[in-house]
Order: structure tokens, then sequence, then C-alpha cells
């Protein structure tokens, strides 16, 4: 019980820095165009579209979780209210709802690890307000760093947005739920991502207890059966052929979900 | 807003200090590598030269030519250097560009294969609907404007009756419809675009000689008068032949492409261990070349 | 290393107006003497050798794709060969992993990505060695390598944007690679073109910002490979580009005079211009512009992109007081990047009604109208989807695409001067109609350069407008009012000249819905004309609309009402007319007056997009949001010119 408290007072004690490091981020990404004199912009380029924007090149087709994501709030599998702003969002209100799920995802996490190994360094990123997370080994275990700039090199990059998030903070949705919605996308090598999902499928199941204990093995092919709209979707030839515009990357080794192209 | 600056600052700073510590290391390998000299010979310059005249459909004139050997050789000694300082390694940008330059190695061959007539026929027989004529058709047609009449449907249908004996009857005047009442040679992606899809769908379909109807369109009820009907057609083989070639490429690009993947996993072999093969799933390894 | 292969600054020098002049005389269009000849010349069969266009291709003049600079670095991914089979009517997947298909093809598509810079960004993003040689860019790769890929990103904007982009890295002409990109862009047109089918134009934006202030014009080719790829696109970053119209101008000349080929410029968002757009004084020189800007400017933009993404451009309220339908998707908070805020003295020089007026102005005083100018819709898209349907809009850019909260974001905005746009404000808008005999490159380019085409913000409805001296009810209540059009007087774009005595401007007008879609409410024709004291004014007339309506005391049509449901989002059609036909002679005629005529089509309300995203992800939002529009067509003018 201890421990526990000890670690809800650090959690608030890092919800306020959190809070102020967020506001800062927020304000920025709503300072938008700094006023250009000479020039070329197109007007609407913010830190924010252009952080989302080069998402989608550094992790080939990283915003493919915007898509997944509309999607799945307009199945109604994803909850509306995150989305239901009406009004201004003067105080950050919903930055603090985010940051607050993005640590109570890495104590799930933590208590979902199968040991003090075997945690890869994972960065997070929820592309709404492009807020980095980063979860790595710290000297008690493993631990949450919320508003980093970036994702460190060999780290595995998640990546997804704040309802996602949120609801397997929540436990109403499963982090390999999430991957077979294609609400969270991973990046890393085929055996970081295989860890990862080995270990952590099942974070964000209602019963704490399955994160401990055994855990049943994820696989593409129950992705594509789980969910069959969605795996004809992604198959769909998008026709994209980068050779033939002689310059996006090559990604071969990098994404998981490599064969949605083709 | 001096917060704003701030980063930018920032990231100025130390990108200057990187800056700094690249170059001076690029001067070190300067020297360490300057006994290998880069070479260009008769085989790179016939190559520039016709990669010119290509694009430019002419000669290079000398001073041309020297520029682009400039170029190439800026571009072979940064390659080199590169090599050299191990960027390829850990880098995953460059990791990709090297695999990608490949790639466009790969594609390049295709580009360049030059396939026999008889293959270039056979690829054509096998994909016909890649190298056709859409069928065309004219037709005239009587309309029923439902803003007009309290039954439109109902009116054609009577209509039609009257018109069904005689098809050269054109007594029964429906109503003024904008885009006229005779078209001649059109196509289905053209009647649609005037008509809506159902309607095109529909008319398309129908023999020439007789009245039919009544078809429905976007704007009320039609009775049509198919006069001529043109089936879709193969187009022959050598008026499409540059097509059927560009296509036989991106579909041998594509073919290569995948055998030399598969070739490639067998030259270096994968080995994915246990977990990771359960991870991602029963024969992972081997469909990732398929796809 | 030689440097430029074009020395296109040293060529244009050598550019004289003579040949421009006979040429912006002679752009192509209608009158009613060679109209009459046509009549003369008609076989028995109306239809028999009948050479005019049956029906209006639709199409987009200006789509941006992963090559132009911005849009690739928000993430678009779709280069130039999906964007044709886009349009084709085939299904692609979206940047961000949505299937997208048109409700139907459309007829031709311009990809016209900014030249400035064009390629730069997907090639670095590759790692191209000849990038990451620039200590620069190293730095800006240094940071995405170690986890600061943000701030990188806004880095390489802001240097793109402020003109500090390093010379020797920069995608220009003369730069090997900015050769090899735009041979890409030449060949995904060349195989996307179908004569017959589907037209691929090659083309591109010349992206002309002066302290912010939008003078954008798309450059478009009628010409294929052979020609178009013996030039590199026209930059704006000087040495090798200019931001100054006049040398684009110069650029036009040099390309037709080297190839032998034939070009067309499109300009587009005044709005944005902070009043820079149609200038009466010449922004650069800050004197009257002169003869020589108003033929080149009458003689390469016979074309202006009045409706688009980013706000409609016909008139605004302060403009047009009396106009109930000039307030229509306004955007007029500042110029393209609101750094300087507008003022209501700038609107007269942005907007399409008023430029079309002040050419009156100076046509009396030049002798040449260098605002002569027709109209055309295009989306401005930057995610290489053309979409302009409310239904299915994906947004102006690849991080707008369909999302719970799009709507919700700015789309742009400067705290500092308290401006900001959301993202609701985007317009899902619009397309070219061009009324071309067949679907090919020359077909449609002639049809441009004749002005026989209009703007739509959207729905494909069919638009017709002539204007002659004889026409009467009859020939509207004929069976093909076309052939009536262009027997007896000019279509959409044309002249007519000095009135026969005794006689009036008559104006045949007709429109058809979209047939799928909205009913139409009322076709208008918006006259303006230059009075003898020099001064000008404009009026708009009903001429034509849906039911039984009376004009009230004003003279004004009530309105056609309102079947929308929002939170459905849907309408019906038991309100408007599918068809709109009239005979209409202008009552107010002077036939000393200069004076022009356009014809303006209003669809029935409908939902817009918002309203459609609403019920689709079961979200409200904020009451300001505009749910509903009315969707119109704007069609090129009939000029009247007295002689003399």
């Amino acid at each position: 019980m201890g421990s526990r408290t000890k670690l809800t007072g650090r959690r608030l004690l890092r919800s306020q820095k959190l809070a102020r490091a967020i506001a800062v981020a927020f304000a920025a990404s709503f300072m938008a165009t700094a006023p250009t004199s000479e020039g070329h912009a197109c007007g609407y380029d913010s830190p924010q579209t252009a952080s989302q924007g080069f998402l989608n090149w550094l992790y080939p087709d990283s915003l493919y979780v915007v898509g997944a994501i509309s999607r799945e709030v307009a199945a109604g599998r994803l909850p509306v209210a995150n989305f239901d702003q009406t009004g201004p969002d003067l105080f950050g209100h919903r930055f603090k709802l985010t940051a607050t799920a993005l640590e109570q995802f890495g104590d799930m996490l933590r208590a979902a690890s199968p040991g003090p190994a075997a945690l890869p360094s994972v960065s997070l990123v929820v592309v709404e307000p492009m807020l980095w997370t980063r979860f790595d080994q710290g000297p008690d275990g493993l631990r949450t760093t919320v508003h980093v700039p970036g994702a460190l090199p060999g780290d595995l990059v998640l990546v997804s947005g704040e309802a996602v998030i949120t609801e397997i903070a929540a436990r109403r949705l499963t982090f390999g739920q999430a991957v077979e919605r294609g609400v969270v996308r991973l990046y890393g090598t085929a055996p970081q991502i295989a860890q990862f999902l080995l270990s952590y499928s099942d974070v964000g199941a209602s019963d704490s207890a399955v994160e401990t204990s055994q855990k049943p093995v994820f696989s593409l092919a129950s992705a594509a059966a789980g969910s069959p709209h969605f795996a004809s979707m992604q198959s769909h030839p998008v026709g994209i052929a980068p050779a033939e515009l002689g310059c996006t990357p090559d990604h071969t080794e990098i994404s998981f979900h490599e064969g949605e192209r083709q | 807003m001096t917060w704003l600056k701030e980063p930018l600052l920032h990231f100025a700073v130390v990108g200057a200090i990187l800056f700094g510590g690249y170059s001076w290391l690029n001067d070190r390998h300067v020297e360490a590598t300057a006994a290998e000299p880069v070479r260009i010979g008769e085989g790179d310059l016939r190559w520039l030269k016709q990669t010119w005249s290509s694009q430019w459909l002419r000669e290079p004139t000398a001073d041309e030519l020297k520029g682009l050997v400039d170029d190439l050789l800026n571009e072979k000694v940064m390659a080199r250097e590169a090599q050299e300082m191990g960027l390829e390694k850990d880098d995953t940008i460059i990791r990709r560009r090297l695999a990608q330059k490949l790639k466009f190695l790969v594609e390049d061959t295709a580009q360049l294969a030059e396939p026999t007539e008889a293959e270039l026929r056979q690829f054509y027989a096998a994909n016909p609907a890649k190298f056709e004529t859409p069928g065309k058709l004219s037709f005239r047609q009587v309309y029923f404007n439902p803003e007009h009449r309290r039954d439109a449907a109902a009116d054609a249908t009577a209509a039609l009756g009257a018109l069904s004996a005689n098809v050269e009857d054109d007594s029964i005047e429906g109503d003024r419809l904008l885009f006229g009442d005779s078209f001649a040679d059109t196509d289905e992606q053209a009647l649609s675009g005037m008509f809506g899809a159902d309607f095109a769908h529909e008319v398309v379909a129908l023999e020439p000689g007789g009245w039919r109807g009544p078809v429905k369109s976007g704007y009320g009820f039609h009775l049509v008068l198919v006069t001529q009907r043109t089936a879709t057609t193969p187009k022959p083989f050598e008026t499409v032949k540059d097509a059927v070639l560009a296509e036989w490429r991106s579909a041998k690009q594509t073919e290569l492409s995948r055998e030399y993947l598969v070739e490639l996993r067998n030259k270096y072999g994968v080995e994915l261990d246990d977990s990771t093969k359960a991870a991602l799933g029963p024969g992972a390894a081997t469909n990732v070349a398929a796809q | 290393m030689i440097r430029k292969p074009l020395t296109i600054t040293s060529l244009v020098l050598l550019t004289v107006c003579a040949s421009a002049v006979a040429r912006a005389q002679d752009a192509g269009t209608y009158t009613v003497e060679e109209a009459g000849q046509a009549i003369k010349a008609r076989p028995y069969s109306p239809y028999a050798g009948r050479n005019f266009p049956a029906r209006p291709l639709f199409g987009d003049t200006h789509l941006h794709t992963a090559l132009s600079f911005d849009a690739g670095a928000a993430g678009a991914r779709l280069g130039p060969r999906e964007a044709y089979k886009f349009a084709k009517g085939e299904e692609v997947i979206s940047s961000t992993g949505q299937p997208a298909k048109l409700s139907r093809p459309l007829d031709f598509l311009v990809v016209a990505d900014h030249s400035d810079n064009m390629g730069w960004f997907t090639d670095f993003m590759a790692g191209k060695p000849e990038i990451l040689q620039n200590a620069q860019a190293r730095e800006w790769y240094d940071m995405i390598q170690s986890g600061h890929a943000g701030e990188a990103a806004w880095a390489i904007v802001v240097t793109f944007s402020q003109g500090k982009f390093p010379p020797d890295i920069i995608y220009q002409p003369g730069n090997p690679a900015y050769r090899s990109v735009w041979q890409s862009i030449i060949s995904a047109a060349e195989e996307a073109n179908d004569p017959g089918h589907f037209t691929a134009f090659i083309g591109f934006e010349w992206t002309s910002l002066s302290k912010g202030n939008n003078l954008h014009r798309n450059v478009i080719f009628r010409d294929g490979a052979e020609k178009a790829g013996l030039i590199e696109p026209y930059t704006t970053q000087p040495p090798v580009g200019s931001n100054n119209p006049r040398d684009l101008w110069k650029w036009l000349r040099n390309y037709e005079d080297k190839t032998g080929g034939d070009v067309l410029a499109i300009a587009h968002n005044g709005n944005l211009s902070n009043g820079e757009m149609f200038p009466i004084i010449e922004p650069v020189t800050g004197k009257e512009i002169d003869r020589e800007y108003a033929e080149q400017r009458a003689h390469w933009e016979v074309l202006y992109e009045t409706t688009q993404m980013k706000g409609d451009g016909e008139s605004h309220p302060f403009l047009s007081p009396n106009d109930e339908f000039a307030n229509f998707e306004k955007w007029d908070k500042g110029n393209l990047d609101l750094s300087v805020k507008k003022t209501p003295d700038m609107l007269e020089f942005e907007y399409t009604r008023s430029a079309l007026k002040n050419g009156l102005k100076l046509e009396a005083k030049l002798g040449v109208n260098p605002y002569k100018f027709g109209l055309v819709g295009s989306t401005d898209s930057h995610t290489g989807l053309s979409t302009a349907d409310d239904d299915n809009f994906f947004g102006k850019i690849s991080t707008a695409e369909p999302s719970p909260e799009r709507w919700s974001h700015p789309f742009m905005a400067n705290p500092k001067l308290g401006l900001k746009i959301m993202g609701w404000e985007t317009t899902a808008s619009g397309y070219a109609a061009v009324w071309a005999q067949e679907n090919t490159r020359a077909s449609i380019f002639d049809a441009m350069k004749r002005r026989e085409t209009y703007a739509t913000t959207g729905p494909r409805m069919v638009v017709r407008f002539f204007g002659g001296f004889d026409f009467d009810e009859a020939d509207a209540n004929s069976r093909s009012p076309a052939i009536a059009g262009y027997t007896k007087g000019v279509p959409m774009g044309g002249d007519l000249t000095q009135a026969p005595a005794g006689k009036v401007p008559t104006f045949l007008v007709a429109a058809l819905k979209d047939p799928i879609g909205a009913n139409l409410d009322r076709y208008q024709i918006i006259k303006g004309w230059l009075d003898a004291a020099g001064e000008v004014h404009e009026k708009v007339y009903d001429v034509a609309w849906s039911g039984d309506r009376k004009p009230g005391a004003d003279g004004k049509l009530p309105p056609v009402g309102n079947t929308v449901d929002v939170p459905n989002a849907t309408w019906t059609n038991t309100i408007g007319a599918p068809e709109l036909i009239a005979v209409w002679k202008d009552p107010d005629f002077d036939p000393s007056q200069r004076a022009f005529y356009y014809g303006r089509v209003i669809e029935i309300p409908t939902p817009r997009w918002p309203a459609y995203d609403a019920k689709y992800f079961g979200i409200k939002m904020s009451p300001d949001v505009t749910m509903t529009t009315q969707e119109r067509a704007y069609t090129s003018p009939i000029w009247y010119t007295p002689a003399g």
C-alpha cells in the first residue's frame, strides 16, 4: 500500500509538471504560423501539421491510424466524447486527461512486464497533439516520461491516438485489439515488434489478472479474422508506386504494416 | 514569443556543433582515402550521354557533358565517403536509401528489358480489358418530366405502346431535355455523366431497334431507341503496342522485384527466433516476400 | 559545372509584345458574325456536322500531390499517378489510410504542384545523398535521427517559408534532381492521358507570394512530353525565378517561342491577395498598370479560378451590398499566411466581379481589358485527391482528411493579429466545367482559350449561357436550345459588339441540375457596366427560377425554402426545379456603354460538409459552424463592347 501511495504522489507531481509542459506545447500548436515576409508559405503550416506530416514519411503510413480511428469512431467502437468539443479547450483539460491516460498506460505496461529486461525502449506518439511519451527502464522499473521531443534511435515506435490510449487506460480496449483495428501501429525491427506484442497484447483487458498470466499468442491471422472488413480494406491495392516517383523511402525493414501497400 | 524561438535557436546551436564535428571528421577521411581514385570511364560517358539525349532530344554540348561528369564524380565520391564513414550501418534512412537504390536497379532492369513480339502479344491476349475500345451507342430518347406530369412513368409507358409499332415514328412529343433528344457515339462514361450511372448501365445493355423503357434517370423517365451500337472491341495490337509495352514492363517490374527479394532471402537466409515467428503468425517469413 | 541549361532570363528579354497583342485580340472567341456563317453552312439535319459541344466536361485544374513541398510536409503520400487514377474514378487509399473514390470520374485533371522546391521534400525524406551533403540539410537530418523530428519539420517549413532555403540544394531549374522530378510528373500525365475519355494535362503552379499576398498562377500546357519536356517549371525564388507576374508572362512567351507549343495561366485566390490580384496600381512599380501589362495579362490569363477550398471569390458583401448571395464561403480575414489583416479598401482588387468591372474601366483607358477572363473552379487540394463534393470531402491537406475533429482544428492563425480560420471554414469546392467538343488536351485547352467555361462549387450542373441580339421566347421553348444558342448568338466567354440600331442584348440561359444532385433555385444574370462618367455599376437580375414565386416589392425573389435535415445530413428535391430555361432581354441597356454579363446558377440548400461529418462520426459541433450551403455555378461573362 505504501508504495502505491508513493506512486500516486509522484504521479501527481509529475502531472503538474506535465500540465505546464503540455500547456506550452499546446500554446505552440495554436500559435500556428509565424508571419513570414517573403517566401512560399502556404499559410496553414503549423508546427503540429508539419510534425504530423513528417510522421507519415518517417514511419511510413503511420497516419493510417487517423483513418482507422475515424472509422472506429464512426462505427461506435471508440467513444465520441473525446472529440465532442464545442468550446475551446482553454485550460488544457483535454491534455491533462491524455497525459493521465499515458501515465496509466505506462503503469499497465509495467504491471504486464514479464521481467525487468523484457521491455525494450518504447516511444509512443499520440497523433492529434503530436505528443511523444517514452517508456524505458528506470532505476526502479519502467519509467514513463510524457512529453519528450521524439523517439530515440533504436526505440520501438508506437503510433496511436488520444482516444485509443484513453480507452486502453480505462481497460475498455486491449492493446492487441487496438493493433488489430489499426488504431495503433508499430515501427521497429521484427523481433522488437514481436516481443512487444507477445508481452503486452493483453494490456487493457478488463481482468487485470490476465496481464500477469499466460498470454495468448497474437497473430496476424487472428487480426484478419477478427475484423474482416478491416482486413479487406487494409489489403486493398493502394497503387502507390514509390519507385515511379523516385522519392519515397523503401521501408521493407521497419514497418510492421508493410504488407498493406503494394 | 521568445519561447517559440528558443527551440529553434537551441537546435541551431546543436546543429552547428554537429556540423563542426562532421566537417572535422570529413576532412580526416578525405586525407585517409585520397589514395583510391574514383574512376570515370568510357562506359560512364556513354551512359551519361544517353540519359541526356533521351531527356533533351539532342546530344549534350561539351560544356554540358563536363557538367554531367562533374555531377557524377560528386555523386560517386560522396557515396564512397558515406560508406567510409559507415553511415549506412546505423542509420535507418541511409539503410532505406540503399535498399531503395537496389530496388531502382531492379526496376530499371525491367524498364530496359526488351520483350519479344511474341511475349508482348501473349501479354496483350492475356489482359484484354486493358486494351479495348469501350462500346459506343447512338440513340434517341423521349423524356417525361415528373415536374410537368402527374405520373411521368405511366405517361411513358402509355406512349411506349403507341411508339413500338413503328420505330420510325417520332410523333410522340415528350418533354424537352437540355441535352437534346438524339445522341451519337456516346460511351457509358459520358452517358453516366449526363444521366446518372443507373441510366447509363441500363441503356448500354439495350438492343438496337425498337423503343424501350421507361428508363429512369436523374431527371425523370425516358423512352429510348438505340439506333446503333458498337460492342466493346479489343484495340488492334499494332495500335496499342506502346501501351502494351508499358503495361508489360510494369508487370515485369513487379514480378522481377518479387523474384529478386526471394532470391536475396535465399542468398542471405532469414532467421526469426521462435517468439518472433509466433508473434508474426504462421508463414510470416515467406509471405512478406510474396507481397 | 555548367549551370542552367535554359538561359530563360536572357531569352525573355528578347520578348516583344507585338505578337502578344495580335494574339490577345484573337483569343478565339465567337462573334455573332462567325456564328451567322455557321448557320448558313448547316445541312438539313440539325445534328449532322454539328460541331458545337454537346456536354460539358468536368475537371480540376489545380491539384497538388506529395511532390508539392507543403503537401508532402503535411503528410500527403499520393503522387501524380495516384492522383490521375483517382480522378479517373478508381478507388485509392488516401494518405491517412482511408479508401477514397469519386462519385463518378472526372473528365480531366491538371496536377499542378508548386514549382518551388518541387519534389525536394520527398527526396529529403528518402535520404538522397545529394541533399544530405549540405550542412543545413544534414543538421535537419541529424535532428530527425536524434529524436527531434517535430522540430526538424518545423525548422524546414519555416526556412522555406522565409526564402532562406540553402540555394545549392533547393529544387529549381538547373538542379538535375529537379529535372527528374519534372520528368516524372510529365510521364505520369502522359500515361494517364487517354484521348476521348480522360485528359491528363501537364502543368505546375507558380506560387508567387509577395509579403504573404497570394499571387499564385497555375500553368497548363496544351502540349505533351515532347514540348513540355524541353523546359523546366518557372519558379519564384530569385535569381532563377521571380515573384513578378510580368516575369511569368515572359517565361510563358519564351516557352511558346522555343517549343512552338501553347500554354496558359490561371490565377487563383485573389481573396487572399490583400488587394494585389487585380490591381489598378501595379504593386511592383507603384504606378498605374500600363498597356503592356494589360495586353500580357489578357493574353496569358484567359481564365480565373473563382472558387476553391480557400473560399469563394465571386463577390463580397462589402462590394455587393444588395446581393444576398454574395456572402458565400467568405475568407476575408487577411492574406494567405494571415500576416497582414484585410481592410475593406483591398476588396475591390481581389474579387471577380469588381475585377471585371475595373477591367471595363481600364479597357476604356488603355484600349485593352486586362481582366477579360472566363471562370473556372478547382480544388487546390493538397492530398492528391480531387474532391469537391460535400458528402465526399477529403479536405485541403492530408492531416485534414476525414476525422472526427478536423472541423475543430485551426486551419491557420495569427494570434498576434487575432486572426484565425477554422478547419470547418474550408470549402468543399470546386470544379471547372469546359464546353469542349472532345475530351482531348487540344479541345479542352482551346475551349479554355475561348473562355467557354464555367465554375461550379462541386455539383456537376449543366449550364448554358448565350448572348445575341435576336433571341426570343421560342428559342427557350425549342427542343434543342443549344442550336439556337450557337447559331443566333455567342456562348459564354464570347463578345457582342456594337448593337444594331434598336436592338438590345438578349440572353438564352439554361441550366440542368446535376443528375445525382440537388434541384435548382434560380438562374441569375449579373451585369456590370461603365457609365458615361467613367463609373462602374453592377446589378443582379433573377431570370429563371423554380415554382411560382413572385418577386417582392423590392424586386427580389423570395428564398426557395430549405429542406435540409442537418442532424441526418439529408435534403429532398421537393423544392426547386431540375431545369431552368429562359430568354432574358436587358431592360437597362445603353448601346454606348461597355458592359459584361455572366450567369449564376444557385442550387437549393443542401448540407455542407461539416453536417456530413457530424452525422457520420456522431459528433456535435459548435453553433457557429455553417451546416448548410447553396452550391452554385458561375459562367464566364459575355462582354458587350460598343464600336469606336
